[in-house]
């Protein structure tokens, strides 16, 4: 193969590209082998490798350098064309599905303020038992010192009586306060959950 | 062993040389190839790319009759190749940190 010959190939495998990267690549190339001299031609031919391979080189540096294009449609499309369409699309699968929907929307409302009901219940099951403690603590007191005297058995009886309602009172103000400080934010809690799944199947839909 | 003088370790390198003195491929490839063992045909890229991005810039200048396209560093070149230098330090040291640990263990 000549140099001549190389060069020609060379330019030929990289057809396509920008011109200007072309003739500079041709020229370096033809430089290249001048600075050897003739009587390298071969030698030179040696080290670079075949033509096509060193095209492939070029090419692959020239191609490299492009930057990647992303495509328009991969881009965020505006919002406004996006959420008009979308509003619209909601309000007409709403309309269609209010037969089921509503009665559903209602169960749900029911079921969450038959939760919130029976939350207050207890709470009020554990502040007549603590209201029903005080007073039986108190009673009982008053009889314990007034049978101190006469009736051992029944002053300890009572005694017994006091302490065990003592004992129901202050379970009583920790299930209150429990009640109070967890369980009420923790419904409420559940609910915004619930909520927020509906509205994130509605806005994936 | 399988150190490789690939990539932006090839470009700080034909940078460094170029700073030393203006050159031109066939000297430029020839130097690079004693000291770097790596193949004629991986220069040219690089040259294109250096030139691409304004660290080097060239000139013509005849020669025995015929054209020598010289390469020569620019003043951002030298910025890149300052900031690659200590680069290249930092990055060294490391190596050695841990090559110097794991051996008086």
């Amino acid at each position: 193969m000549t140099k001549q010959e190389y060069i020609q190939i060379v330019h030929s495998q990289l057809s396509g590209v920008d011109p200007r990267d072309l003739s500079d690549a041709i020229v370096y190339l033809n430089e290249y082998f001048e600075e050897a001299g003739v009587e390298n031609e071969q030698k030179v031919i040696e080290e670079l490798g075949s033509p096509e391979k060193y095209a492939a080189t070029i090419r692959a540096d020239l191609v490299a350098s492009v930057p990647p294009r992303i495509p328009r449609q991969m881009q965020a499309r505006p919002a406004s064309q996006n959420s008009v369409w979308k509003t619209l699309g909601i309000l007409v699968l709403g309309i269609c599905a209010l037969p089921i929907a509503l009665p559903l929307l209602i169960v749900v409302i029911v079921l969450i303020f038959v939760g919130v009901i029976t939350l207050a219940m207890i709470l009020l099951v554990f502040v007549m038992a603590l209201v029903g403690a005080i007073i039986t603590v108190g009673l009982c007191i008053f009889e314990f010192f007034s049978t101190l005297g006469q009736d051992l058995m029944v002053s300890l009886f009572l005694l017994g009586v006091v302490l065990t309602a003592f004992g129901a009172a202050i379970l009583a103000c920790l299930a209150i306060g429990w009640i109070i400080k967890v369980g009420f934010p923790a419904l409420s809690r559940w609910v915004a959950k619930l909520y927020r799944k509906l509205r994130n199947r509605e806005v994936r839909e | 062993m399988g150190f490789q003088y690939g990539g932006t370790l090839l470009d700080m390198c034909v940078l460094a040389l170029v700073e030393q003195q203006d050159t031109y491929g066939y000297k430029l490839t020839h130097e690079v190839k004693e000291t770097l063992s790596v193949s004629e045909s991986t220069l040219y890229p690089v040259l294109r790319r250096l030139t691409k991005e304004k660290y080097l810039s060239t000139y013509d200048k005849p020669y025995d009759g015929r054209n020598r396209r010289y390469y020569t560093i620019t003043a951002q070149g030298r910025k890149k190749l300052e900031s690659d230098r200590l680069e290249w330090k930092r990055y060294v040291e490391k190596v050695e940190g841990i090559l110097e640990r794991s051996h008086h263990d």
